[in-house]
């Protein structure tokens, strides 16, 4: 088997294992069956706001989440915020004594979303009597900009979820709050517009099926993950973390699946919540959106230092181990589909254009290539916005559907483009944290960068 | 002569089987690169295998030869049916040799486990990729060159590539199974669904 064989056997190696994963997450997700809900009462729960220069959505946030939760705790950690983001939670704590806020000073402050939530839960140790038991009380963890369903809580005291005391975190689908916003750029071009109307919506179809059946599947494999938004966790998991590692959120891009690994590292389990949700703002930017994926995508990398931790641990179960090895793995194995998947199609065109004469030729004589590459190469993409009609959108158009088939297919290409910046990042030792602007803040500002 | 009887003390017997094994880990792995370095063999063998099934299958007889089988000897029209790298056997067979060896090197997997779920995984993918042979080789025969065409381009490439990954899910299934769940923590506490009444 000579070299340009050996390649050609690797590329259809790997696009036989992405298959067999679509597949993998496609068929439980669609055979999953509602989760019940239980009694919030019965729990104490407390929200988390990671908040730096948060003055235009947090004050919304606040309201919203007072206004459906009565009994909530909110506790805001002021970055060391250069706007207004820590008077307006304090004016707002004249008026609910269960809202909070932790104040943040240079030079500890600004230091990643993790250290700042770190901050929050030793100010709510100390907060706590001595006698609250930790196993009844739940920190949740929710974006400045976050929207939590009315059923949240319900769902997460639910039988499956913290009603199962072998349960430390549980993760709540996420949805995009502007997913039907046709202008998110207002004064911007028309084409702007409608690129970042694009953009949006693949951002919805990706996080309410594509990621919603990995998290499907690894409920099956016992190995759920923890995303940055909608993400609770019992406290005294927490406190088994922070025992166990020092604290319970670390230095990781990728701080919140971080975080999942190590409440499975220390024996509790991890539950993903499909009918409930918190709802965030998509990006409609593909410089913004890039920036972000990037973050993520370099924080998997840095996760794959837990392998070795995964694959020891009696914690998790063999599926679960291996289902998080892929995951860990995905970003290096795309690295490599950087370089395999052209190398593959130049070697076959040139090998087929000397063969037939010229490279139309070729073409000609090669269509019918075409259906197994829409079959293996599109139809696994284009799956998803059709299960997104079915589940989330069922008044949408087929033509429309079909424009988001193509146009989602299209949008993971940005995948590769993410996970070689990441891997630069990654190798010059670029580690900053760059947070992602909200939409309401200025648009001069793509990120801020600690 | 009367045996004495004595109380015998016999060990239970292990319901656990062995976890892991290194060595046949790596064996594995070696045996993949072997796959590897010697596909021109496997092609052989291949071929010398697949000859008598063709045989039963078709009107006419098939012999091996070389990394080849002759089909429709004593027809009209004999074809010379190539197996080239890419189509043989041994592209299915290396991913999972290699997989298999990797899970076994640590200690997680049970040894038995992982050996039945690659003797499944193996035999799914020789299964579909034989029947592959044996469906090009039935088009050629009965609908020549462009029945050929049809089976080896689509409905045979989409045979072995749903095959193969279903393959590597039933190895998986079965090597994960009956291994290690999470334990679990904390202590019981009632939180009961909320009566809908």
């Amino acid at each position: 088997m000579n070299t340009t064989e050996s390649a050609q056997a690797l590329a259809f190696v790997l696009l036989v294992i992405f298959l067999g994963y679509v597949l993998l997450i496609v068929i439980p997700f669609l055979r999953r069956r509602p989760n019940p809900e239980g009694d919030s009462d019965l729990l104490d729960f407390h929200v988390f706001i990671a908040a730096r220069d948060e003055e235009s959505v947090i004050g919304a946030t606040i309201a919203r989440l007072r206004s459906q939760f009565d009994r909530l705790h909110i506790w805001v950690i002021d970055d060391a915020s250069l706007d207004a983001t820590g008077r307006i939670v304090t004016e707002a704590m004249s008026t609910d004594p269960r809202l909070h806020l932790v104040s943040r000073r240079l030079p500890e402050a600004r230091k990643g979303k993790g250290a700042a939530l770190n901050a929050a839960f030793d100010t709510l140790r100390a907060w706590l009597p001595d006698d609250v038991d930790p196993t009844q009380v739940v920190v949740l963890v929710v974006d400045a900009d976050g929207r939590l369903a009315p059923n949240a809580l319900a769902q997460a005291a639910g039988p499956v979820a913290f009603g199962d005391p072998s349960t430390g975190a549980v993760q709540v689908a996420v949805w995009m709050s502007n997913r039907d916003d046709a202008r998110p750029l207002p004064g911007q071009a028309r084409w702007r517009n409608r690129l970042g109307s694009y953009l949006i919506r693949m951002q919805d179809i990706e996080f309410r099926t594509a990621i919603a059946a990995m998290q499907s599947l690894r409920g099956h494999t016992a190995s759920v993950g923890l995303g940055g938004n909608g993400q609770f966790v019992r406290l005294s998991a927490l406190i088994d973390i922070a025992g166990e590692y020092g604290a319970p959120w670390h230095g990781s891009l990728l701080e919140d699946y971080e975080l999942g690994v190590h409440v499975m590292l220390t024996g509790h389990r991890t539950v993903y919540l499909h009918d409930t949700h918190v709802a965030q703002e998509a990006l409609p930017s593909w410089r913004r959106l890039l920036i972000q994926r990037v973050r993520w995508c370099q924080g998997g990398m840095q996760c794959a230092r837990y392998l070795g931790q995964i694959f020891r641990s009696p914690n998790f179960s063999n599926a679960g181990a291996l289902e998080a090895s892929y995951f860990l793995l995905m970003p290096y194995i795309q690295l490599v589909g950087v370089v395999l998947w052209p190398a593959v199609f130049v070697t076959m065109v040139a090998q087929g254009a000397v063969t037939v004469g010229s490279v139309g030729a070729w073409l000609l004589a090669s269509w019918w290539l075409l259906p197994l590459v829409v079959v293996t190469g599109v139809v696994p993409f284009a799956v998803w916005p059709v299960i997104y009609r079915r589940q989330c959108a069922p008044q949408a158009s087929w033509l429309r559907v079909f424009g988001w088939c193509l146009g989602y297919w299209l949008y993971m290409y940005q995948t590769y483009v993410c996970v070689v910046r990441a891997f630069w990042r990654l190798v010059t030792g670029r580690n900053g944290w760059a947070k992602t602007r909200r939409n309401a803040e200025s648009t001069t500002l793509v990120t801020k960068e600690a | 002569m009367a045996v004495p009887q004595h109380a015998v003390s016999i060990a239970p017997r292990r319901t656990v089987g062995l976890r892991g094994h290194p060595v046949l880990g790596l064996l594995l792995i070696v045996l993949a690169v072997v796959v590897i370095v010697q596909e021109r063999a496997f092609r052989t063998v291949e071929a010398t295998l697949m000859a008598p099934l063709l045989s039963a299958v078709l009107t006419g007889g098939a012999v091996p030869v070389d990394t080849a089988v002759m089909i429709g000897i004593g027809q009209s029209d004999v074809y010379r049916l190539a197996i080239t790298s890419m189509c043989s056997t041994a592209v299915l067979f290396v991913p999972l040799l290699a997989l298999a060896g990797l899970i076994l090197l640590g200690p997680r997997f049970r040894l038995r486990r992982v050996f039945a779920g690659l003797g499944v995984g193996l035999m799914i993918s020789l299964v579909a990729n034989f029947g592959r042979y044996a469906l090009a080789a039935w088009a050629l025969e009965t609908f020549g060159l462009e029945g050929f065409d049809v089976v080896h381009r689509w409905a045979g490439s989409l045979l072995v590539i749903f095959a193969f990954a279903f393959a590597f899910f039933v190895m998986l299934k079965i090597a994960t199974g009956g291994g290690r769940q999470p334990a679990a923590k904390g202590p019981r506490r009632g939180i009961q669904p909320t009566d809908p009444a």
